[in-house]
């Protein structure tokens, strides 16, 4: 009997090669969407399958895939997600990165679940989507566009506004094919992993355009779904790990983490925030006290956490503004000096517009602070520039340098660490990065060990496990020391997979922040199976051995597993003074292997590993025929 | 010889000082900004984890987040620092207090 598609799921997939300019759709047999369940394990087969070793990150050959998951579209709260896979730019190897918004809604709704690009354009183009309406379209009027201006003149140029039109796509940045450029859509949602951006902007791609689509989606048992959809919302409403997030996004996360040492301030020198007496400004309340402001939310979102605000003084006054999340608020805030909420979130959204990671921002722009203030990169290097800690200005003047790679912002295009090799000497030590090439996120992992080791050892551009979300539901324990190695190794290890689920159902992982026996009901009544959390977690964790199997394919391997000195460096002062992950490395790194099964010698996923998470067809590959003979 | 005068006094018990900070003050009655402060009496060899458990369970929303149900260990939903220093540095739950120690609860942070 031949199976039914699933609920959930669109059942095709658009595939575009820029090279030819054809398009077409394939699908997916309907009994294999439950092993590849969304955007992560349908990306992570493409990678694996069609970009060789030798089909490096700028390369026509890679593929650019723009994903969501079966429960986009529906009643769930921020079922809108785009999340993309790629072979990035910054460390050449998988990426794995998600934004929020509309379009994952719309491209179930256009029918597809995702959209494969290959190949190169021979002109800057971009694609637009409106059901089966599949167009290259001319891009040269969006050239040198920042990206909101982009998806203004695309909303009135096909007559839809608001969410009838989602444009996710390059700003400046990722026309230059700088290193770390990102994807960004519908106003201040970024895919900012891993370069992903400057894979677009290689393809002379400048976005997607697409519409809401008319096609609905099917759902195996809808009450069921509206039940689940309910029980979740009320979990994040009510949950103390989650209702501060329901109420205000991440904004708690610069007073907070001002006072745990986990701020990154002034690249890494010191813990203290450098303007005490202007830390109350920061408080989640006080922060949005300060704009006028309107909700902003994602498809079906019933979360208060994004907004739009106005600069309601000064010389900005009027202007439009995304309120940003902590990272923006880190990187573009105590990270490079900057005290001043209303500067901090007015330069968080001109990197957004103009299309670059704002984590290697601010390390990137704290670098050059720090060498400037002592010398090791002058006046004249910078064009006659002269940027002190807390200057916006002089940040924003960097940004259009490296947007468009003007003077030496052609060498901080390429992200600090080719930057800090590029000037050498004490500068170099003085760079906040992962030899791997991984930008970290924005916080000072020195007081977090478990995301430095997540940033040297992770498979996906960027961290794979993140904040432990409910460990206790797994039969681990609910807190742990974060200072202690084998704690902190193991833990990082036990919890790897759930990211990867989430990202492949079309969902925000903080709308998922809670049991994931409640995420999997969703999925359940959508899809009509009987997903359980093991399932879940395991679907993860075959994800990220693939994607290991594919970096060291590719070269990306363990002896890039390492921070940068400053990156590994002791704090001086703050609540983790004195405390070293670098004494403690091997430790981390080598409970992390034994936790997630991974060989110590080689870095592969050992035989037993690859056999439990369905991989045993690899072992010829990756261990030799033997191994597949001697253990089969 | 004059005869030594009756010196008894009561003597004071020690004291730590007990923040709750930030979004967890909503679990004290408080806005969940700024930051609420408590003044706990301890008899020496008293551990961390007994004088912090004597003020929740003046709170029982606090109370309920912050110890797990299951194992009545820490919970997940916050972090605890000690004068200064992460717990797992200086302190364990089950380590002395000392008189004028400072105890912050802070809700557990991360990124977006």
């Amino acid at each position: 009997m031949t199976e039914q598609l699933p609920g959930g799921y669109a059942g095709r997939i658009l595939r575009i090669d820029l090279s030819t300019e054809r398009i077409w759709t394939e699908s997916i047999a309907p009994e294999d969407y439950r092993h590849y369940l969304g955007a992560v394990g349908i990306g992570t087969r493409i990678l694996w399958e069609e970009v060789p070793a030798e089909v490096s990150w700028d390369h026509p050959e890679n593929r650019l895939i723009l994903g969501s998951g079966p429960l986009a579209g529906t009643p769930v709260w921020g079922t809108g997600s785009l999340t993309v896979v790629t072979r990035g730019a910054m460390t050449n190897g998988a990426t794995v990165t998600n934004a929020q918004g509309f379009f994952g809604a719309n491209l179930k709704y256009c029918g597809y679940d995702a959209i494969v690009l290959q190949g190169q354009a021979k002109r800057w183009v971009y694609v637009y989507i409106n059901d089966d309406l599949v167009e290259l379209r001319d891009a040269s009027h969006l050239l040198g566009k920042d990206t909101w201006d982009m998806q203004d003149t695309l909303s009135e140029e096909h007559g839809r506004t608001g969410h009838q039109l989602s444009v996710y796509g390059v700003g400046p940045a990722g026309e230059s094919v700088v290193r770390w450029a990102i994807i960004e859509g519908d106003y201040g949602h970024v895919a900012s992993k891993n370069g992903c951006g400057a894979v677009m902007g290689k393809k002379k791609v400048k976005c997607v355009a697409i519409a809401r689509g008319t096609r609905g989606v099917k759902v195996h048992d809808p009450a069921g779904l509206f039940q689940a959809a309910d029980m979740i919302s009320h979990e994040l409403k009510t949950d103390s790990m989650s209702s501060n997030l329901y109420r205000y996004g991440t904004l708690g996360g610069v007073y907070g983490g001002s006072f745990t040492g986990t701020l990154p301030t002034k690249n890494y020198t010191t813990n203290i925030f450098p303007d005490a007496e202007r830390l109350d400004e920061w408080q989640p309340v006080n922060l949005r006290a300060q704009f006028p402001h309107r909700g902003h939310q994602c498809n079906g979102c019933g979360m208060q956490h994004c907004h739009i605000n106005v600069i309601p003084s000064g010389e900005r006054k009027g202007q439009l503004i995304d309120e940003s999340e902590y990272e923006g608020l880190s990187g573009c805030g105590a990270q490079i000096g900057i005290v001043d909420p209303l500067d901090a979130q007015w330069l968080n959204t001109q990197v957004d517009k103009a299309g670059v990671d704002v984590n290697e921002f601010g390390w990137v722009i704290g670098w050059v602070m720090e060498c400037y203030e002592k010398g090791y990169i002058t006046k004249e290097q910078l064009g006659g520039l002269e940027p002190r800690w807390g200057d916006a200005e002089a940040a924003n003047t960097l940004l259009q340098m490296i947007s468009n790679r003007e003077g030496f912002g052609n060498v901080l295009a390429e992200g600090v660490r080719i930057a800090a090799e590029y000037v050498g000497g004490p500068a170099y030590d003085c760079a906040v990065f992962t030899h791997k090439g991984v930008s970290p996120r924005g916080h000072d992992h020195r007081s977090r060990w478990a995301e430095m080791l997540e940033g040297a050892v992770q498979s996906a551009g960027t961290i794979e496990t993140g904040p432990l979300v409910k460990p206790e539901e797994h039969g681990l324990p609910a807190s742990h020391n974060g200072f202690d190695p084998q704690e902190v190794g193991y833990m990082t290890g036990a919890m790897l997979g759930r990211r990867h689920f989430e990202d492949s159902l079309g969902t925000c992982m903080f709308t998922t922040r809670t049991f994931l026996t409640s995420v999997c009901r969703a999925l359940n009544a959508v899809t009509g199976w009987d997903y359980s959390k093991e399932e879940a977690m395991d679907f993860g964790r075959r994800c990220s051995h693939l994607m290991r199997l594919f970096n060291l394919r590719s070269g990306v391997g363990m002896d890039l597993e390492k921070p940068s000195e400053r990156y590994w460096s002791t704090p001086v002062d703050g609540p983790a003074a004195g405390q070293s992950a670098k004494e403690n490395w091997d430790t981390l790194v080598g409970t992390y292997y034994d936790t997630v099964g991974w060989d110590r010698e080689t870095g592969n996923p050992t035989p037993e590993t690859l056999r439990k998470y369905g991989l045993e067809h690899l072992i010829p590959e990756v261990w030799g025929p033997e191994e597949a003979i001697i253990r089969g | 010889m004059a005869e030594e005068q009756d010196k008894t006094v009561t003597a004071e018990k020690p004291k730590v000082k007990i923040e709750v900070f930030a979004w967890l003050t909503r679990y004290v009655g408080g806005d969940g900004g700024g930051r609420k402060f408590y003044t706990e009496e301890f008899t020496p060899g008293e551990s961390l984890r007994t004088v912090v458990r004597r003020l929740s369970r003046s709170f029982p929303a606090l109370d309920h987040i912050l110890w797990d149900p299951d194992t009545g260990q820490l919970g997940a939903s916050v972090e605890i620092i000690v004068n200064d220093a992460f717990l797992g540095i200086t302190h364990t739950m089950e380590s002395e207090l000392q008189d004028g120690d400072t105890i912050t609860l802070l809700p557990a942070w991360d990124g977006g």
